[in-house]
């Protein structure tokens, strides 16, 4: 019962957060230079189209006004028209946000379990030679700028060696219907074997460039994690029992230690929408990263806007799942 | 007979066990290093950052791989025909400057050139090397700034929330929330959106998107401390909130502060980069280290060393500061909450 009102009490409370988030991005938009207007019509509109233009935006009416109209429509799911496409903002979310949760999604999976699996050898064989090179390995992870990254593998595989495509999805070559726009999932639905092998071979670069920070934090954390259950009474006792080591580590330890590790990979996806800016703009990868960053380089305010919301919103809503998995994953904790 | 170990502080002591860290020693010597070239860019550069030779354009490190005899691999035939853009002629005036490599385009000349660069040139002739150098002098200087604008809001109001708490701490704290509601990266491209891009503006940017970080350690830290007797003692001694924060308090969060900063450090270095890169921090030609990667695409085919070094240099900065931090951690002791 007590957790059923946790959970009413934590659904809840994401409102006040959207709804001075929204104010936040609302300001933001009104405090950016330039002006929508004259963006859509150019240099040489008349002063009275502009008017007009202005008139029809609503940006001739006062700001308290905006703000209301503007609270309205996101709560019909109208996030407005891109200025500089013409297209709705939420279909272009649409059609874009499948390339960058394909692309996410596989650098997570890829972080998680190389990023589990160096931390769990490391916590196992303390101070080894792996332990040393898999923890330095983390700390340059965290430290390289991935951009930087994502140039040199381009210079030694796509370059050099000429084993993988410099960017972009899939081949211009390749004629294919994408269904829901996740290439992998599309090219297994349709059984296309060319297709699959060439959105795979397009994807492992971004997807491990994007996964190298959350790889070296996960694998930190895995680590200490582990290290800190490994020294409990309990983990002897089992030893004293004589439970065999495999047993011990995966069924005693790693199932207590694996409740930070949960949480630091829930927080990856915040890390992940940013450092998705970073490797779409590197790898042209056609994803909502790189169309917030040209929507916030051309002033295309509602793309800034709906944009800027739906990843703030997607972020809240991950987060709160995370800290659910935690009534599942671990009993002892009732809220 | 008095121990002599009674009289060791606390820094004395972390300075300590600092040295016998051998990460944090690896840590100290490269920010030292790279803040002394900072420091010294003028005479550790040996060519201009801002001006090169157009005839001496795209040319790699005599050392790159594939590179032989000092002249890469298929442009000996036509060297003699490279053609060079009217419009990036060089005024008169900077020929003296660079004089030295202004050789006859022969090929001892061009063997001569190569050496002159130890890490190559970029696309219009100018210095990686001596651009990487310059470079030092932005990191430290975004490092700087912005971690002080995350500093000196972020301490205060994380403080004023740990110890007065109550109401105070709640809407302290939940601005930091929707701060953080926000992918870091993401809020800092949009107060550049807000702001104008530019080298001050991503400083002010970087600096605001770490905010709720220092305001979160401080805020941990004050709420360990807020209860101590000795702090009990001295309110029921009659000292004032001030008086208690002053002396008191702020004592106890000095080592948190300083572990957070040196990883901050490290965090907008990354962070600046990242917005010279994407177009939005430091323009061009200003030879910052993610600015000079904003080309990269277009530089990969013709002289990736231009790409290269630069991005070892943050790489190298931001590691320097990481394993400070990290062995900072340690040597003062700090738990940090994530």
């Amino acid at each position: 019962m007590r957790t059923r009102s946790y959970l009413a009490y934590r659904f809840l409370s994401i409102i006040p957060v959207l709804l001075v988030l929204s104010f936040v991005i609302f300001g933001i938009i009104e405090a950016i230079p330039g002006d929508p207007a004259q963006i859509m019509l150019g240099q040489h509109a008349t002063p009275e189209a502009l008017e007009q233009m202005r008139h029809s935006l609503g940006l001739d009416r006062p700001w308290t006004v905006r703000y209301v109209l503007f609270l309205g429509r996101l709560a019909r799911g109208d996030l407005g028209h891109s200025i500089l496409s013409g297209r709705s903002v939420l279909s272009e979310i649409a059609e874009k946000v499948p390339a960058t949760l394909e692309l996410s999604l596989v650098a997570l999976l890829l972080a998680g379990v190389l990023g589990v699996l160096a931390g769990f050898l490391s916590a196992w064989r303390q101070n080894s030679l792996f332990d040393y090179f898999a923890m330095f390995g983390s700390l340059v992870g965290v430290s390289i700028p991935i951009y930087w990254l994502g140039f040199m593998l381009i210079i030694l595989f796509s370059l050099n060696l000429g084993w993988l495509p410099t960017g972009g999805r899939l081949a211009a070559t390749i004629e294919f219907q994408p269904l829901t726009n996740f290439y992998l999932l599309d090219a297994l639905l349709s059984g296309n074997r060319e297709v699959l092998a060439d959105a795979i071979r397009h994807l492992v670069m971004p997807a491990f460039c994007l996964a190298t920070v959350p790889m070296a934090i996960i694998a930190r954390m895995t680590r200490s994690s582990m290290l800190e259950v490994l020294n409990q009474d309990y983990i002897r006792t089992a030893r004293a029992k004589g439970v065999r080591t495999g047993r011990l580590l995966f069924l005693h330890a790693f199932k207590n230690a694996s409740i930070p590790v949960v949480t630091v990979i829930g927080l990856q996806f915040g890390y992940l929408m940013g450092g998705a800016i970073l490797t779409e703009t590197v790898f042209s990868w056609p994803g909502i990263g790189r169309w917030l960053l040209d929507g916030i380089l051309g002033r295309d305010f509602p793309v800034i806007a709906g944009g800027t919301l739906f990843v703030a919103a997607a972020f809240i809503m991950v987060n709160l799942l995370v800290d659910l998995l935690y009534l599942f994953l671990d009993p002892r904790i009732r809220y | 007979m008095e121990k002599v170990a009674a009289k060791r502080g606390l820094w004395h002591d972390s300075w300590r066990r600092l040295r016998r860290n051998r990460n944090a020693l690896i840590g100290l010597v490269i920010v030292l290093t790279v803040v002394a070239t900072a420091l010294a860019a003028p005479l550790v550069a040996p060519h201009d950052p801002l001006w090169g030779m157009v005839e001496d354009h795209d040319l790699p490190p005599f050392w790159w791989p594939g590179v032989t005899g000092g002249v890469p691999e298929g442009e000996k035939e036509n060297d003699g025909e490279r053609g060079l853009p009217e419009h990036q002629v060089v005024t008169e005036g900077l020929y003296e400057t660079t004089e030295i490599t202004f050789d006859a385009p022969s090929e001892e000349g061009e063997r001569k050139a190569h050496h002159r660069y130890l890490f190559g040139t970029d696309d219009v002739g100018r210095d990686v090397f001596s651009r990487v150098i310059y470079g030092s002098r932005y990191s430290l200087l975004i490092g700087c700034i912005s971690v002080a604008i995350g500093l000196f809001l972020g301490a205060p109001l994380g403080l004023a929330a740990g110890y007065w708490g109550g109401r105070l701490d709640s809407v302290i704290m939940r601005g930091m929330d929707i701060l953080m509601a926000i992918p870091y990266v993401l809020l800092a491209i949009l107060i550049v959106a807000v702001l104008g891009p530019g080298l001050t503006n991503s400083m002010i940017a970087i600096g605001v998107v770490q905010i709720p970080q220092f305001a979160r350690v401080l805020r941990g830290s004050v709420l360990s401390t807020r209860g101590l007797e000795y702090i009990q003692a001295s309110r029921a001694l009659g000292a004032s909130d001030l008086r208690i924060i002053g002396s008191h308090v702020l004592r106890n969060c000095l080592s948190p502060l300083i572990v957070q900063g040196s990883l901050t450090f490290a965090s907008a270095i990354l962070s600046a980069a990242a917005l010279g890169f994407l177009g939005l921090g430091a323009q061009p030609p200003a030879p910052e280290w993610g600015a000079m990667l904003a080309d990269g695409r277009k530089l990969l085919l013709t002289s990736p060393w231009a790409v290269t070094f630069p991005g070892v240099a943050i790489l190298f900065f931001v590691l320097g500061f990481n394993l400070l931090g990290d062995g900072l951690r340690d040597a003062l002791d700090v738990r940090m909450k994530s």
